[in-house]
């Protein structure tokens, strides 16, 4: 990983911006969302393996005491997958590489359908929690 | 559409907090399909996507996009062996690649 910052910042200008935006720990947000809004939800923890953003962290903080890179901003957000059915919810998990055995996929899907049955056009919606932060080549 | 991803665009947003974009030049690393690099190239001068994963680049690369022909390029590249020369690049976009 600092291999990777080494080489970035070798491609860049000098006072050339370095932007890393990545998932971040904290727990995301699993909802059954109607028109009115979300009418169903549950927190479950957002990433699989901790670990690697915990070795990107550290990478990050080893360019920055190198004085390759000057920290600039930071801004943490939020954003949102929607998805018809449970089964594509699961397809995005896989792809992201999210923690799937804590996503109450049966739960979702069964309240899901019983908002449909009852005429609502219901989906599931996956908050997930973002980081961007930017640094300033030195 | 079975999955929809950020119909909001914060995360296209939250990238072009991060500096003046206007006029740059863009390396993204860990394009993949181009899904991000779509969503926020209207803004730059010219962007570079690449990712070691070889079928998801090649989507990039045949996304009909017209509008970003000839100034969105994608590549199968390795972040530690990057094939551009020195001081190239304006920003580079780090996109969930470290």
């Amino acid at each position: 990983m600092v291999d990777a910052l080494q080489e970035a910042r070798r491609v860049l200008k000098p006072q050339g911006i370095l932007v890393n935006v990545r998932p971040v720990t904290t727990p995301m947000t699993v909802e059954v969302i109607v028109a009115a809004g979300p009418v169903w939800a549950k927190e479950v923890p957002s990433y699989s393996a901790p670990e690697d953003v915990a070795a990107a962290e550290a990478a990050v903080q080893s360019a920055l005491s190198c004085a390759w890179f000057a920290f600039e901003k930071r801004l943490n957000y939020d954003f949102d997958v929607y998805c018809d059915t449970a089964a594509d919810l699961s397809l995005y998990a896989q792809a992201r590489k999210l923690p799937e055995a804590e996503i109450p996929y049966e739960e979702l899907e069964s309240r899901r359908r019983k908002w449909h049955a009852e005429g609502q056009t219901a989906r599931l919606r996956c908050r997930r929690p973002w980081l961007m932060s930017s640094y300033r080549k030195k | 559409m079975a999955i929809e991803m950020d119909p909001a665009g914060v995360e296209p947003a939250a990238i072009l907090q991060a500096a003046d974009f206007h006029n740059a030049h863009v390396l993204e690393i860990g394009a993949g399909d181009g899904r991000l690099t779509f969503r926020y190239a209207a803004q730059f001068r010219s962007v570079v996507g690449i990712d070691t994963k070889e079928p998801e680049i090649r989507s990039a690369a045949k996304t009909p996009h017209a509008d970003f022909r000839g100034r969105a390029q994608f590549l199968c590249a390795n972040a530690t062996a990057l094939p551009f020369s020195a001081e190239e690049f304006g920003i580079v976009l780090l996109a969930s690649s470290l």
